[in-house]
């Protein structure tokens, strides 16, 4: 037996990637270039789960080797070129996991053994192909942890008890040299031997000469008998080498078998390279040592770097990391088809596809096979079937995002199902995930709904499990255990469970503060992309507004009078060309649109320039047209030619999901409009295109925000004496007050104003007063014809919704001179944390106060509801969003949660359960009694690999206490085992159940 | 010293209440009084050589042979002496020396003068307890001769065979430290002995009583017959019907098996080792009053019984390393337990 003695540790640096691992790094830079396309957050919260998963892939490895010892390498002291002998270690520090280490022990640039540690222990064969004296061996200790994608080693060089390796013996035809001499005993009866003193007569054997036949005796008796002679005892064979001939380990082995040749026949043997002094070689290990060490090959000495390894190479594919990857490939392609909003069939269809290639390719895998021909067949066919369909119906495809929602995913899924029947080992396991990656984000970034964290979070677990899977190899690691002696399956613990979870919470951790330092992406970097109208619904007059179903609404349409809904209404009054303040739908809570958004704002549909006391009356210039799909707008009315204070580029993109009238909604200034179709700019700023926005219209608005806060609002000072000291322009039509508006409104504003210094601080005033004097209403009652509608609101009933508040307001800040309209939309709605868009409902609809400011444009105000002010509101992080998420999802399903927790620990506790149901009915009562003594001795630090009386005598050395009763349990179980009359009896049972109590265990 | 008596009470009064269905109540008490009796006289006698004791009545109640090895001077043949008069049988010692032959054991054929016929001489191999002493010293021609013979129990001269006595106990020592002029066993020869143990020096009180008189070769002559030789062989019979449940066979096939896989040994433990190894804890679970082995048997017989016969790569012609290997045999292999 040979151990280790001293060993020099080298650095531990990456050695390579395992197969595979580079798709999944050319994934994340794929899924960066759909980032920058879409500007989705979703899909930059995978990219940081990515770089968190990357960077944990990458040093896990060497964070497994940081703690790795290799201990007690244990070889033979004497063997043979090429002959297996057993090599050993063990690794003190169990707990970190060293079975995922590979260590490879290698001798002059050969290896010699190598495996891996299941449990903690080292046990393969070995083999030396060079012969010499080993006293040191290069040991490589390599891992890539749980996430297997890059390798690292740690090298080192120990040194060993020496180890005799001899060569094969290899045949006759060593040199011989036979030196006889007398100086010794004598011994007769050797054939063949004529010299030296007749001893007697005897019978003929194989070897002797007629020579020395004894004829007189033979003749006598018949047979042939011949002289005997005594021989001398001292025969030396002199096995001699020659110092410089070519095969050093041939003539080594000759002479191997000559020593051994010599020794079988009873000859004293030596042994000498060349003309040296011969050496005296004993018995069969000095032959060994001797002609192991003999005449040294120049070429084998020298230590020999070694052949890098490929890492994972040849291992197999366990099925359960297949499927685990056909379940992260379904997962994204699941989250796909609701991106593109195809059928259930085709979900049934991926399905199918992805189940059969998981079951084809994990039956080859197992049996490492081929394909069979005729599943080739198939998939080729089915291939040809699919693209064949996909051309047919992508022919009145039309335009990029067309493409991109259309044939090229389902192109896409096509081939990741086709691919699904190539993926049979852990490098197509690998790229199998990458393109599940891709597909995912993909998803993504397309996907606005907000069921898109949850399948998300599917996919990455599947992600992470598939991943994990491939990486382990247990089908081998549980085959070296069954073949290892003495070594016992240790099953993955509850701790490691824990472990696991713990790693997941710090990597989500990790995820989420990494992306805090990463801001909501302000939309896609090429604004081209985004534009697609599914269903184009031509307006019949372009340029004019029109109702949802493309009819023209005529201007100064009173409507019913009735609060419809949206649907019977043609949506809500506010987008037409005139505006009834005493009119409000009731529109429910229908998502109408999603808006993906980096910032809240208000987006602005219509605008309303004049007032009658009741009725809001839009420009009726319908302005000029603009060709998609890229469509810059330019300055409107009150637009400032060179704004006052900053501005920052703002870009919304809107997913209609609800009919609209043609109203191309944008926050507040738009300056670039990405849309398929033609737009209208009219002068006051509204953009009305030539269809009508259906359900699935997709357009994006590039909009300077100018940077507003209270601070630059205010530092305008009054806006009316500002606009008095201009050269008169169109501004001014927005200061006119309409005839009916009665003194008592003119008073209260000018008491209001009176005390304030700047415009902004005087609408403060007004939304003060509104605020504190007037209810919000919906069911606000309609004032009598030819009322003034803001003086009936502000002094009789005093209830109103937003149109009246806001018309109130608007009519107050005119009679004061300041530039103001009235301006309707939706209200920025309610953020989707993980998609980063604005889910925008019915119920969103509204109206507003934009107030004229000579610096900064129009500036949205409202009694009702927060303003977001460019300057002051700020893009939160993507981390930060995410942990919003996160924290919202927990507290939404809270109950669903703790529901799933609940289940899971219980179905833990039932298979726990129902585990030790099993074992007591396997283990029998007495058996649990075998294993409570053993728990306790073992809970005593006593190895308890030795029979039931060796252990209570070790139980005696270290606890005196118990050992009487331990004794007498050990003599009951061994009875009860051994004994073939014994029959069972309650009674006994309760005796040993009771000394196994007193064991207090 | 009687072999009837009433039920001892003790603790191995659990141990000892049944018996299998080959051995009834009253052959295993009988036999586990033999083995008492046995070890208590030599006890008497021969100062803390307990363990060695019971291994010399084991080999005598499982018909194998016992090898010695140790220093000079602690008592081994007084040891075999007194197991020969405690079964009243006959004791022969043999020096083993270089220049005797197989003649000089197992007999010769001398010339009658009354008959002038050649008559057949039993050499000292003709006893129920032999000791051998010095047995590396006698040269591997007298050795090989000794050993056929009581393996086969018989000796073969001139075509004749005479069958040496039964019971048959051979006891041979061999010294480990001083090796110059000896004739090393060989694998064959060790692997013919049932046990081999190294009591090692007493303890200090038993020094103390050898010096003193109380105990050793002056009270040999003390030793009464505690049984007679018939009882011997129904005390063999006994043993031969113990009752081996099927995981303990098991066990015994897996220790062989983990010597044999071994990494210090080039030859591992053969089948005739196994062999022995299951007679010895036969008679262990005889002498413990039980009719049945447990494993606990098996381990404490598996240090003598087999480390004289796995060949270790390094030994030196010594059992001391083979004793190491096959503790950590027994380290290795899990018993069978309830």
């Amino acid at each position: 037996m040979s151990r280790a003695r001293a060993t020099t540790v080298g650095l531990t640096r990456p050695t390579g990637l395992s197969p595979g691992a580079g798709a999944l790094v050319g994934a994340w830079f794929v899924t960066l270039a759909i980032a920058r396309l879409t500007g989705a957050a979703a899909v930059v919260v995978v990219l940081g789960a990515g770089v968190v998963g990357l960077v944990w892939a990458t040093f896990a490895g060497w964070f497994r080797l940081r703690w790795f010892q290799l201990h007690d390498l244990t070889t033979v002291t004497s063997t043979t070129v090429g002959e297996p002998f057993a090599v050993t270690a063990r690794c003190p520090n169990e707990r970190v996991g060293c079975s995922d280490v590979l260590v490879r022990i290698s001798d002059r640039g050969t290896e010699v053994a190598s495996g891996r540690l299941p449990n903690g222990r080292f046990a393969e064969r070995g083999v030396f192909i060079s012969r010499g004296v080993v006293d040191r061996v290069r040991v490589s200790a390599r891992s890539a942890g749980r996430p297997g994608l890059v390798w690292w080693e740690r090298r080192s060089v120990v040194d060993i008890e020496p180890v005799v390796v001899a060569p094969r013996p290899a045949g006759p035809g060593a040199r011989i040299e036979i030196v006889t001499g007398a100086n010794g005993g004598e011994t007769t009866g050797s054939s063949g031997s004529h010299d030296g003193d007749v001893d007697g007569i005897r019978p003929w054997r194989d070897g002797d000469t007629e020579r020395s036949v004894h004829w007189p005796t033979s003749l006598r008796t018949g047979d042939l008998v011949v002289l005997d002679h005594h021989r001398s005892a001292d025969t030396r064979w002199i096995v001699r080498i020659d110092g410089d001939a070519d095969d050093h380990d041939e003539q080594a082995g000759r002479a191997r078998w000559a020593l051994d040749e010599g020794r079988r026949r009873g000859v004293r043997t030596s042994a000498a390279v060349g003309a040296e002094v011969p050496v005296e070689i004993a018995d069969a290990d000095a032959a060994a040592r001797w002609t192991a060490t003999c005449n040294p090959d120049p070429s084998a000495t020298r230590l020999r770097r070694l052949p890098r390894a490929r890492p994972e190479a040849g291992l197999p594919l366990a099925p359960t990391a297949r499927w685990a990857t056909a379940a992260a490939t379904f997962a994204a392609l699941t989250l796909l088809v609701g991106a593109i909003g195809s059928s259930s069939l085709t979900i049934a269809l991926l399905a199918v596809g992805t189940a059969v290639g998981a079951a084809v390719t994990a039956r080859v895998g197992r049996s490492g096979g081929e394909l069979p021909t005729f599943v080739r067949l198939i998939v080729a066919l089915a291939a040809l079937g699919g693209v064949a369909a996909i051309a047919a119906g992508s022919g009145s495809v039309s335009g990029l995002l067309a493409v991109l929602r259309g044939p090229l995913p389902e192109f896409l899924m096509l081939l990741v199902v086709l691919h699904g029947f190539e993926c049979t080992d852990r490098r197509t396991a690998r790229v199998a995930l990458a393109i599940s990656a891709v597909v995912a984000s993909y998803a993504a970034g397309l996907r606005v709904d907000s069921q898109l964290g949850w399948w998300l979070a599917g996919w990455g677990t599947c992600f992470l499990a598939a991943t994990l899977l491939t990486a382990h190899d247990d089908r081998e690691v549980l085959g070296a255990l069954r073949s290892g002696a003495g070594i016992r399956v240790v099953r993955p613990s509850a701790g490691r469970l824990t472990h696991s979870a713990f790693g997941l919470a710090l990597g989500v951790l990790a995820t989420v503060m990494l992306l805090s330092v990463v801001p909501v992406p302000t939309g896609p970097a090429t604004l081209t992309l985004p534009a697609f109208i599914d269903e184009a619904r031509a307006v019949d007059a372009p340029g004019v507004l029109a109702r949802t179903d493309g009819s023209i609404a005529e201007r100064g349409d009173p409507g019913d009078g009735t609060r419809g809904a949206l649907s019977t209404l043609g949506g809500y009054p506010g987008f037409s060309e005139s505006l009834d303040t005493s009119m409000r739908g009731d529109f429910g809570n229908d998502v109408v649109m999603r808006v993906r958004a980096a910032e809240p704002d208000f987006w602005r549909g219509q605008t309303f320039a004049d007032f009658d006391g009741r009725f809001w009356y839009a420009d009726s210039n319908l302005g000029a047209r603009d060709d998609g799909p890229n469509i810059g707008v330019a300055h409107a009315v009150g637009d400032p030619r060179a704004l006052g204070v900053a501005s920052s580029r703002f870009v919304q993109t809107y997913f209609v999901e609800f009919d609209q009238p043609n109203v191309v909604f944008a926050a507040y200034r738009p300056t670039r409009v990405i849309f398929d179709g033609a737009v209208w700019r009219r002068p006051d700023g509204a953009l009305r295109s030539d269809v009508v926005l259906t359900d699935g219209a997709v357009y994006t608005v590039v909009s300077e925000r100018p940077e507003v806060t209270v601070e630059s609002l205010r530092g305008q000072g009054d806006v009316a004496a500002r606009l008095a000291a201009r050269p008169p322009d169109e501004v001014r039509r927005y200061t006119e007050v309409p005839p009916s508006t009665t003194q008592r409104t003119r008073e209260l504003a000018t008491a209001l104003a009176a005390p304030t210094d700047t415009t902004y601080d005087m609408v403060r005033a007004f939304e003060s007063w509104i605020a504190a004097n007037v209810v919000y209403d919906l069911d606000a009652p309609t004032p009598e014809a030819g009322v003034d509608a803001v003086d009936d609101f502000l002094f009789s009933s005093r209830r109103g919704f937003c149109e009246q508040i806001a018309s109130a307001l608007a009519v107050m800040l005119r009679t004061q001179g300041v530039p103001a309209r009235l301006a309707t939309g939706y209200l920025p709605g309610e953020r989707d944390r993980l998609s980063g868009v604005w889910k925008v409902r019915a119920s969103d609809a509204h109206a507003w106060v934009e107030v004229w400011f000579p610096d900064s444009g129009w500036q949205a105000f409202d009694p009702t509801a927060d303003v977001p002010f460019g300057g002051e509101v700020d893009a939160g992080s993507v981390g930060g969003e995410l942990a919003e998420a996160i924290s919202q999802a927990a507290a939404d399903n809270a109950v669903a949660l703790t529901g799933l927790v609940l289940g899971v620990a219980v179905a833990i506790g039932v298979a726990r359960a129902a585990r030790i149901v099993v074992r007591r009915r396997r283990r029998g009562r007495w058996g649990l009694l075998q294993d409570r003594l053993e728990r306790a001795a073992a809970a005593r630090g006593i190895d308890t690999i030795c029979s039931n009386p060796e252990i209570a005598r070790r139980w005696a050395a270290t606890d005196p206490r118990h050992a009487e009763q331990v004794r007498d349990l050990a003599v009951i179980l061994d009875r009860v085992t051994f004994d073939p009359t014994w029959t069972d009896k309650d009674e006994v049972y309760e005796t040993a159940g009771g000394l196994s109590e007193q064991l207090n265990v | 010293m009687s072999t009837r008596g009433t039920t001892e009470t003790g603790n191995r009064g659990a141990d000892r209440t049944s018996a299998s269905a080959g051995l009834d109540q009253a052959d295993l008490e009988r036999s586990w009084r033999l083995g008492r009796d046995i070890v208590d006289a030599v006890d008497r006698v021969v100062a803390g050589q307990r363990e060695a004791a019971e291994m010399a009545a084991a080999c005598l109640l499982s018909g194998g042979h016992l090898l010695i090895e140790d220093i000079p001077g602690v008592g081994k043949t007084l040891l075999a002496q007194v197991v020969a008069a405690a079964v009243g049988g006959t004791f022969h010692r043999i020096q083993g020396t270089p220049d005797l032959l197989p003649g000089d054991v197992t007999g010769s054929m001398v010339p009658d003068h009354d008959t002038f016929r050649l008559r057949f001489r039993p050499g000292p191999m003709f006893a129920n307890v032999v000791v051998f002493d010095e047995l590396n010293r006698t040269n591997p021609r007298t050795q090989s001769a000794l050993l056929e013979a009581a393996e086969e129990a018989t000796v073969t001269i001139d075509g004749t065979t005479h069958s040496l006595p039964d019971p048959f106990l051979l006891v041979a020592t061999q010294n480990p430290i001083e090796l110059a002029g000896t004739y090393r066993l060989g694998e064959g020869a060790l692997d013919r002995f049932a046990a081999v143990v190294t009591p090692g020096r007493a303890g200090f009180d038993d020094e103390v009583d050898v010096l003193t008189g109380r105990r050793g070769r002056k009270l040999l002559h003390d030793v009464t017959a505690v049984a007679s030789l018939d009882k011997v062989i129904a005390g063999r019979d006994a043993v031969d019907r113990v009752h081996v449940p099927e995981p303990v066979a098991r066990y015994v096939v897996e220790l062989l098996e983990a010597t044999r896989q071994h990494n210090r040994v080039r030859l591992g433990a053969s089948t005739r080792g196994g062999v022995a190894l299951v007679g010895l804890a036969r008679a262990f679970a005889v002498m413990r009053g039980r009719g049945y082995v447990v494993p606990d048997d098996v381990a404490t017989v598996a240090v003598p019984a087999l480390a004289h016969r796995v060949l270790v790569v390094d030994g030196a012609g010594s059992t001391a390393a083979g004793r190491d290997v096959v503790i950590e045999c027994l380290g290795r292999v899990r018993p069978p337990s309830a």
